[in-house]
C-alpha cells in the first residue's frame, strides 16, 4: 500500500519534470525569434510598386 | 505502475529531441583564420519563404550555387538551411522560414557583423535603445550569434565567430560589394552603432552628390554606409549590395525569374550605376557597378 503511494508520487513527479523540460525545449531560436511583430520590414516590400525616382546609395570608395 | 517505468524512457527521448533542435551552422570560413575584424560584415543570410524560387533567382542572376551543409543544422529537416557559394567561396546562407514555423512573410537579408565579445555587445544594444530579439546563442561551429534591432528597428545580427573572420578582399563580380543602413534618423542611428560596435564615422562630400554620404568605420576601415531612408514609407533596414557588371542587364532578367525591380538602374552622380531589386520572396537587395568609373 505504502509502496504503491510512493510509486504514484514518483510517477507524478517524473511527469511534472517532463512537463517542465518540455516547456524549456523550444524550437530553434536564432532566426526563429524574428517574427512579424519584431520584424522591421524594409527587406520585404510586399504590396504595390515603389517609386523609381528616388536615389539610393552604394559604395563610394 | 506504468508511469515510473516509462518516465525514464520518455525523459531520454525528450532530451534527445531537445538536442535535435539545437542549431549547428558551419563556420563562415572553410579554414580557421583566427583573425578578428570587428565591425566587418562577415556573413549574410537570406530568410525566405520561397527557397526553391530564391535558389533559381540568385543562381541564374548571379551564378550562385547552393548546397546543403555537411553538418546537421537543426533548423528543421533536410534542406532548410543552405550554404551559398560564389566562385567556390562561401558567401552566405539561405534559411527556409517555413521550417521556422512562420506564417508571416519575414523574408529579408540579414546582415551579420563581427564582434569580439558578443555578450558585451548585446548588453550595449539595450543601453543604446535597441532591442535584443535573440540573445547570444551558440550556433555550433559558426560561433555565438545574436539577432537584434537597432534603436530605429532595423534588424541585424552580431557574431563572435569560433574560428575567426574572413579577410578583407576585393569584391568579386556578382559577389558582395557593400552594406548600407537605410534609416529614419542618420544621427541617431550613428550614435547607436558607435555605442554598440565602436564605429567612428565620416561624412563624405561627394562631388555631384546632393547630400553627404556617411560611412561607418572601425579603426579607420570603412565597413558600412548610412543613408537617410530613400523610401519614407518603409521602415529602417540594412541593405546589401552585390557587385555587377551591368545593373540594367540584371534588372532585365528579374521579373522573368519571379522577382521585382524596385528601383530601375540609375546612374550615380559619383559614377557607375545602381539598382534595387527584390527576389521572389520579397527580400530586397541592391546591385552596383564597381569601381565607380
Amino acid at each position: 500500500m505504502r509502496n504503491s503511494k510512493i510509486r504514484r508520487v514518483a510517477g507524478l513527479s517524473a511527469l511534472l519534470a517532463l512537463c517542465s523540460l518540455l516547456a524549456s525545449c523550444e524550437p530553434p531560436a536564432v532566426y526563429g525569434s524574428v517574427g512579424y511583430s519584431s520584424y522591421s520590414g524594409g527587406g520585404y516590400y510586399g504590396g504595390g510598386g515603389m517609386s523609381t525616382s528616388v536615389r539610393i546609395g552604394g559604395r563610394i570608395y | 505502475m506504468l508511469i515510473p517505468r516509462i518516465a525514464p524512457l520518455a525523459l531520454v527521448l525528450l532530451v534527445a529531441g531537445c538536442t535535435a533542435v539545437t542549431v549547428n551552422l558551419p563556420p563562415i570560413t572553410e579554414a580557421p583564420t583566427d583573425a578578428r575584424h570587428n565591425g566587418k560584415v562577415v556573413w549574410r543570410d537570406l530568410l525566405t519563404n520561397t527557397p526553391e524560387a530564391s535558389r533559381r533567382f540568385y543562381g541564374e542572376l548571379f551564378g550562385w550555387e547552393f548546397e546543403e551543409p555537411k553538418v546537421f543544422v537543426g533548423v528543421g529537416g533536410g534542406d532548410s538551411y543552405m550554404l551559398i557559394r560564389h566562385n567556390g567561396e562561401l558567401i552566405g546562407g539561405m534559411v527556409d522560414t517555413n521550417a521556422l514555423g512562420k506564417k508571416e512573410n519575414i523574408s529579408q537579408w540579414i546582415t551579420t557583423i563581427s564582434v569580439a565579445d558578443i555578450d558585451a555587445a548585446v548588453e550595449r544594444v539595450s543601453d543604446a535603445g535597441g532591442n535584443v530579439l535573440n540573445p547570444p546563442e551558440s550556433i555550433g561551429d559558426r560561433g555565438r550569434m545574436a539577432v537584434v534591432a537597432d534603436s530605429a528597428g532595423a534588424l541585424f545580427a552580431m557574431i563572435q565567430t569560433r574560428d575567426g573572420d574572413p579577410a578583407d578582399s576585393e569584391p568579386a563580380q556578382n559577389g558582395w560589394l557593400w552594406d548600407e543602413l537605410w534609416t529614419s534618423d542618420v544621427e541617431s542611428a550613428t550614435g547607436f552603432y558607435q555605442a554598440v560596435l565602436g564605429f567612428q564615422h565620416a561624412d563624405h562630400d561627394v562631388e555631384n552628390l546632393d547630400r553627404d554620404y556617411r560611412v561607418l568605420k572601425y579603426q579607420g576601415k570603412p565597413r558600412a554606409g548610412v543613408l537617410q531612408n530613400p523610401f519614407e514609407d518603409q521602415r529602417p533596414v540594412w541593405v546589401n549590395y552585390i557587385r555587377v557588371e551591368d545593373p540594367s542587364a540584371v534588372t532585365a532578367k528579374v521579373e522573368g525569374l519571379g522577382g521585382r525591380v524596385l528601383v530601375e538602374a540609375q546612374a550615380r552622380p559619383i559614377g557607375g550605376e545602381v539598382a534595387f531589386i527584390a527576389g521572389p520572396s520579397g527580400a530586397g537587395v541592391a546591385v552596383q557597378t564597381w569601381p565607380l568609373d
